[in-house]
Formats: structure tokens, sequence, C-alpha cells
């Protein structure tokens, strides 16, 4: 019990320090770093989503790139086009991905495994598809330019939060949506329905036997997770103000998997890992001109032949028998 | 009486798994289904708890028709089962399986749990509490914290009852409770089967072992090729010679 | 009535490339359990190995095909054994081969660009004879494009029902475990199947490469319309493969011509969801 409470207060301390480290950061950081770190938050809330369905659920969604998309598209479609500001778009662009979400899980997910995983990558390819030609709304491969920014958050004692000058404002905005999506998904995960999301992983016809409707349950991990990723999405639109169709494909989701399978799947911790990790490599490989991303692929294949279950899963595995050991030889030595 | 099948048929195909099949089953008895390989047995529990759909015929449960029911649907009316490959969730610990077991009382959903309501904190400790009393009533309080991959056999096989009672069900169908098991952890198993009788749930259970069955049974259903042989009392069905012939009198000569 | 005539035409000569690449798909699923995301890749590597021989070389178009399709067998035996290989394990996952993939496109993708440039290269004029018929014109190339699909499927065929090792296939596709049992050695039955596969993929490639540019996207769609095929076709059949193949290239072909040129894949892919919708292990899948 003691060491437990231990545990308890170390997670939770090192969960604060993070926290106090993220606030600060602005303070000490580059404008090069801050840019790509807001970046890294935005991958993370993408992966977290994915985590969701793939790793908690262990439904191979290949179309999170849509929802992502969605987001994206209908927030900045919303700002630009009908120039309502940041917040109600990024209302009504969650709700239409809601329903979009619920009209695609629907049908795809009566078929299971690799079918579920091609039914939604066809899904993704023909959102993309329809982006790339309707021109006419999405302004097709030219992409979609000057999206406006949040608007200005006047303080309480005079002055105002400025999103349009202020790089830092944009990240806080990021980094306080992370924390929020980091709170609820720790909260979902360890709750009865997280656990039942678990169960369908691992045993369908048993999760179904001690009364979970499952496809309840993909329907509703399918959809928050498609929640969350239009989340991220329209932070992505608001934050760089241009998006292309490239960001609906379905190699954002490709790029998701890939964070959450390195950082850890089905763990809290995993895809904010995975995400920060690579992120900050690639762009460090940059360093090697035109050989980085083949540099960047051969880590890739690398980390998941040596470390198949991610960093995370590894540390979780490995570490209380490290720790065992350690506290062996302290007994020994003593 | 609890449950009751009425002419009920299942077929693959052209083949016909379970033939014009009745039979009844009454509260807070052991009955136990017997019947050679492939005469049906396990197909008439997933008929029963909603995997498979009957071809025709009609199941009642506690005088409400669940025909057709999704099986999770058919566990919330109050039907637990096992599985005849010992069935748990894999990842989780003894304890966890437990918990989930008892998700289905659970009053909040997913949104009492992120906003932290106090219905879901009552679910959760309700589940807890439950899940403990449960540990104690199937013998695996010890072993409560243990990964499964460091379980026995005869461990997965109380937990997979354990899993199902969970539940709360009023009825419970186990199937092969007793495989893979030595003769001592055998006659544990056994034991366990007969508290639950007796705290009032009607046990439902397919077995091969004839000394089991003939053990702990009140009623014998004995069927062959889908179709019912005998129904009624051990003696009773241990002395139809049908029964002999198809199922005990194989056994005999063995 | 020509132009359906030439868009059926045509919807076969591209049917003929789908079923090449989607066979080689559908086997390696069957054999391996492996996504292999990354087929399309190797298609087009094949694409720019057959450019590269006949340009530099000056070698024989049909010399040129055999000799692609052999170094890229042992190009993916090696792949196979250094990358899908040791990342099958205990730990593995259905993801892992898709991330496995994922890291290959990178590396191929890349590779690709820095020795040939993003430049797309062009084969010139290769099979350019015309046949004039009911209005319709077909080169040589494009007829020929049909016959070698037909006599490579018919081949296969022959290799998987009539020799050994083909047998040991057929075996371990339908069970592992007790083709292990019987001897045969399933981890060299995976290596042929997955070398056999890429082959087949540089074959398509290969045959396709005097109709179009050779280009870094062109395997993208390769990929997509390979699982589009053998999800339809049920995943690990044959026949489902080569049949898919062929309806694909013809949906695609006829819905291109007909319905929205620029649409076309939301029809495709579209119709994909709906059958799966009211049947969820595709058209000839079991259960």
């Amino acid at each position: 019990m003691e060491n437990l409470l231990k545990l308890y207060t170390t997670k939770h301390l090192l969960f604060a320090l993070l926290i106090v480290a993220a606030l600060v950061f602005p303070l000490v950081a580059s404008t090069y770093t801050l840019r790509i770190i807001t970046m890294c938050c935005i991958w993370s809330m993408l992966a977290i989503a994915l985590n969701l369905i793939v790793g908690y659920t262990g439904q191979g969604n290949l179309g999170l790139g849509a929802f992502f998309g969605m987001g994206a598209y209908t927030t900045g479609l919303l700002m630009v086009k009908l120039g309502l500001n940041f917040w109600l778009a990024l209302i009504i662009a969650l709700a239409l991905t809601v329903i979009l979400a619920v009209l695609i899980g629907l049908p795809t997910l009566r078929t299971k495994g690799a079918y579920f995983a091609i039914a939604t990558l066809c899904f993704n390819i023909i959102f993309t598809t329809v982006v790339i030609q309707w021109d006419a709304l999405t302004k097709g491969q030219t992409g979609l330019m000057n999206i406006p920014n949040v608007p200005a958050i006047p303080l309480p004692f005079g002055g105002q939060i400025d999103f349009h000058e202020s790089l830092a404002a944009n990240y806080y905005l990021v980094l306080i949506f992370l924390i929020l999506t980091i709170v609820v998904i720790y909260r979902i995960v360890n709750s009865l329905t997280g656990k039942s999301f678990l169960a369908v992983r691992q045993d369908e016809d048993l999760a179904e036997a001690i009364g979970i409707n499952t496809f309840r349950a993909k329907l509703l991990s399918f959809t928050v997770s498609a929640f969350i990723a239009g989340l991220a999405g329209g932070l992505y639109a608001v934050y760089l103000g241009f998006i292309a169709p490239a960001i609906t494909s379905y190699g954002i989701t490709f790029t998701a998997i890939l964070y959450v399978v390195v950082g850890g799947a089905a763990t809290v911790a995993g895809p904010i890992v995975g995400s920060f990790l690579l992120t900050v490599i690639g762009e460090q490989l940059t360093a090697f001109g035109t050989l980085h991303l083949i540099i960047y692929g051969v880590l890739v294949v690398l980390s998941i032949i040596y470390l198949p279950m991610g960093l995370v899963g590894a540390y979780q595995m490995f570490w209380p028998q490290i720790w065992q050991k350690m506290k062996r030889g302290k007994v020994h030595a003593a | 009486m609890l449950l009751k099948v009425d002419n009920l048929v299942k077929s693959f195909g052209g083949l016909v798994a379970i033939d014009a099949l009745d039979l009844q089953v009454n509260k807070g008895e052991i009955f136990s289904i017997i019947g050679p390989n492939g005469a049906g047995k396990t197909t008439l529990f997933n008929v029963i708890s909603g995997k498979y759909r009957p071809s025709s015929g009609k199941i009642t449960f506690e005088g409400k028709d669940i025909t057709g029911l999704k099986p999770y649907n058919i566990a919330r009316r109050g039907i637990a089962r096992t599985f005849q490959v010992t069935a748990v969730f894999s990842q989780f610990t003894v304890f966890e399986n437990i918990v989930i077991g008892h998700q289905l009382h659970a009053k909040s959903g997913m949104f009492g749990a992120v906003f932290g309501t106090g219905q879901a904190h009552k679910d959760a400790r309700e589940s807890r509490e439950k899940s403990e009393k449960i540990l104690e009533f199937t013998g695996l309080t010890d072993i409560s914290d243990k990964p499964i991959a460091n379980t026995t056999q005869e461990e997965r096989k109380r937990l997979s009852i354990g899993l199902a009672l969970a539940t709360d069900p009023k009825l419970i169908l186990l199937d092969e409770p007793v495989s893979g098991v030595n003769m001592q952890e055998m006659d544990g198993i056994i034991d366990l089967i007969r508290k639950i009788r007796d705290a009032g749930i009607t046990v439902c259970l397919i077995e091969h072992k004839m000394r089991v069955v003939m053990g702990i049974s009140d009623r014998i259903l004995a069927i062959n090729y889908g179709k019912k042989i005998a129904e009624g009392t051990v003696k009773e069905v241990s002395s139809n010679q049908q029964v002999i012939d198809a199922y005990l009198g194989v056994k005999d000569a063995a | 009535m020509s132009m359906l005539l030439q868009t059926t035409i045509n919807g076969i000569v591209i049917g003929s490339a789908f079923s090449l690449v989607a066979l080689g798909l559908t086997m390696i699923w069957g054999i391996m359990h492996i996504s292999n995301f990354a087929h399309g890749s190797f298609y087009m590597i094949g694409g720019y190995v057959i450019w590269t021989i006949i340009t530099l070389l000056g070698v024989d178009f049909w010399l040129a095909i055999l000799i692609t399709a052999v170094v890229m067998a042992i190009f993916g035996a090696i792949v196979e054994r250094l990358t899908f290989r040791p990342a099958e394990g205990p730990f593995s996952t259905p993801l892992s081969s898709l991330i496995v993939s994922i890291g290959l496109i990178m590396i191929f993708n890349n590779s690709v660009l820095a020795i040939w440039g993003a430049r797309p290269e062009t084969l010139g004029a290769i099979n350019i004879q015309e046949f004039h018929f009911l209005n319709v014109t077909v080169t040589l190339q494009r007829v020929l494009i049909v016959v070698a699909a037909v006599i490579l499927i018919a081949l296969l065929q022959f290799f998987l029902k009539r020799t050994t090792l083909g047998m040991s296939i057929e075996a371990t596709a339908q069970n592992a475990e007790s083709a292990r049992l019987m001897g045969i050695n399933t981890s060299r039955v995976g290596s042929i199947v997955f070398a056999m596969g890429v082959s087949l993929a540089a074959i398509a490639a290969g045959l396709m490469a005097p109709l179009t540019n050779i280009n870094i996207g062109m395997g993208d769609h390769m990929t997509t319309y390979g699982f589009v095929i053998i999800i339809l076709g049920g995943m690990g059949s044959i026949p489902g493969a080569i049949i898919g193949g062929f309806i694909l290239g013809l949906i695609s072909s006829l819905s291109a011509t007909y319905l929205t040129a620029n649409y076309y894949e939301v029809i495709v892919f579209g119709v994909l969801i709906l059958i799966l919708a009211i049947k969820p292990t595709g058209l000839f899948g079991a259960k």
C-alpha cells in the first residue's frame, strides 16, 4: 500500500513538473523550437485519438486523416467563407465531424480486422478526392489560405491575449487543448467504459457474453477518436492559417500510427512520447539533406523490430523487473 | 421454470445441428446436458446465449421470449456463460477480469467518467466491492493481482466462472467446466458449482465426465445428433436404454 | 458503341496489371499474414529498374522484363529477410507489418528520388503498331500486356497446382501448422512467396511502362487498389484476386469515361464500402 502511494505520488509529481516545464517553455525557447513543439502538441492529439480506436479498442482505423481534415477544413471554411469566429467555427466543425464519424462508423464497423482497415482507408481516399475535386468550395490542390487567427481574448485588468502577434499565445492555446485531451483520455481509459474497449480488443465473443454491446463500444470509441482528431485539425487550421488536401489524406493516419506504435500503443503516454520524439528526430535529421527521410525510414523499421511494444510499453514491461533487481542489489550491498 | 426451449432447430447450410429440441431448466437446479462429441451441446449453448440465431423455435427465459436477442442483451437479462476453450481477458489481471464482468450493471457511462460524476464513482466502487466478493467466492483472492499469463489452467477455469458470476446472472451456462484439470482440482470446481447453486443461481452445464455429471446433477438432458434422447433425474436418464447405447455404453466398453 | 468497346478494352488492360499486383498481395497475405502496404513502392521500383535496363543497357523489352522479374525477386527476398521477418515476434501485432511498410515506403521513395531524381522518365516507342477494328484503335503493347498477364497467371496456376514447391505453398496457405508438421520449411516458403509477389508487381510495372511515364507516385494507387481487389475477392484467395483485378479495371475505366472523370475514385471506393456494409467479409469471403 505504501509502495502504491509512493508510485501514485511520483507519477503525479512527474506530471506536475512536466506541466510547469511546458508552461515556462516559451520563455526560454527560440521561435523555431516553439513552432516545432506547437506542432508536436497537435500531432500528439491526433496520435492520442488514433490510440483510442486502434490501440485500446483494437480496430485498425485507417481513416482518421479524414476526420483530422474534416475538422481542419470545416473550421477553416466557416472562418474564411462565412466569417465566423474561431470558437463558433470550431464548435460547428466538431459537431459535423461527429456526425460524419457516426455515418461512416455505422457501415464500416460491421466489418472486422483487415476488412475494417481497408474500408476506412477507402473512406479516407474518397474524402481526400472530394476535397481535391470540389474546387469551388475548397480551392482544390491550391489549398485554403488566409485562415484568420483566433480572436484576441481581452484580459480582466486591461490588455489582451493576441493570437496574431504572439506565437506563445498560440502555443498555450494548443497546449491547453492537449492537456484537456490527456485528462479526458486518462479518465476514459481508466473507467469501466475504457476497460470495455480493452475487452473488445482482446476477445469480442467474451465481451458480448458478459453484456458489453461491442458494436456500440466500437462506435463510441470511433466517434470520440474522430472528435479528438477533428479538434486537432481545427487547431492545425487556425495555427498555420493554411491547409491543403494532403492533410486530409491517409498519409496523416499512417504518421499517427507511427507515433502511436513507436511510443507505445494502448498506453496514455505512448502517443505523446512518440509524437514528440519522432517529430524532433525528423527535424534533426534534415541536416542530412535528401538522405534524411531514408534514415528516418530505417529508424522506423529498426524500432518496430527491436521495440515492438513501443518505448512506453517496453518501459512498463521491463522497469518493474529492473527496479526489483536494483533493490535486490542494494540489499546485497548492505 | 426458468428457461424453456421449444422445438428449437439450428442448421448450418444443410447440416442440422439441433433438431426440434425441447427442454426446460427449473429454478435452483443443476441441469446437465450430455451427449457424444458433435451431438450439438455447444451449439445449443451458442443458440441460447445468442451467439447463433436459431433457424426456428422459441427460447423463453423467466416467461419472456428471448429468441434471437444479441448475446449482450441475453447477458443483461441474466444468462451468463463460459466457453469450452477457457476464455478470459488475457491482457487483464485476475481482478480486472472480474471488474469488467460487472460493468453491465454500471449506471454511468463514458461521460460520467470524464466529468467524474458521483454516479461514476459509485459504479466504480460497487464494481470493486462486488469483484472482491466474487474473488472470495471463487477462491481467487490470493491471486487477484496476477496477470493471466502467470495463472494455472485451474485458476483460469475458476476465473472464467467468476467472470460469468460477476454479471450477477440468474442462470449460468458452463461449457465443460472441469476439462483439462486434474482430479483434485476437479473436486474443487465441483464444490464451486454446488456453491453457485446453493447461492441461488441456476446452473446448466455441459460435461463429458460421467462421474461429475452423475454426482452433481439434479436433472440431466441427453442428446445425440441434435435430438433429445432422454430428460429427467439422474436415475431416470442413466437407466434409459438409448442413453446407454449412445453414450454410456460406449464408455463402459472402453 | 465504339467508345464502350474502347473503354472496355482499356479496362481489361489496366485490369491485367491490377490482377498481377493483387495476386502478389493476396499470396503474401495468405501465407504470411502481412499487410504489405509497400507493395506499390515495389511496383514503382520495378518501373525504374526496367527503364534503367532498357535505356542504359539497350536490352530488348521482353528480356528487360525477365531481368527485372529476377532482380526484383531477389530484392524482395532480401527485404523480407531484413525487415518483415525480424519484425515478427511475440510482441508483434497486425500493426507491425504496417509500420515496417511505412518505413520501407520512406526508404524506397526517397532512395528512388536520390538515384533517379524527381523528373518522370519515359521508355519511348515500344510496340506501337496499331490495330483498327470496329472504330477502335488498340496498340500492340496493350494486346501484349493482356496476353502476358494471362500467360503469367496460367503459369502461376500450373506452378501452384503441379509442382512440389507450389503445392507446399498451397499447403502452407491452408494451414501453416500442419504444413510444418509435414516437413515443409514454411519460413522458406514465406520468402519465396514474398519474392514472387514483388516480382509480379515489378512485371506489372514493366508491362505498363510503355503506356505511361515512370514516376515516384506511380505505385501509390496500386497499393490501395490492390487491397480493394483482395478484400473484394476474399483475402488470400487467388481466383478472387484475378477476377477482382479485372472487375476493378473495368469499373474504374468505365466510371472514369461514363460517370465522372474527377470523382471516379469516389465511385470505386464507395462501391467497396457499400459491398462491405452489406457483406462484411467481401463478395467471395467465407461466412
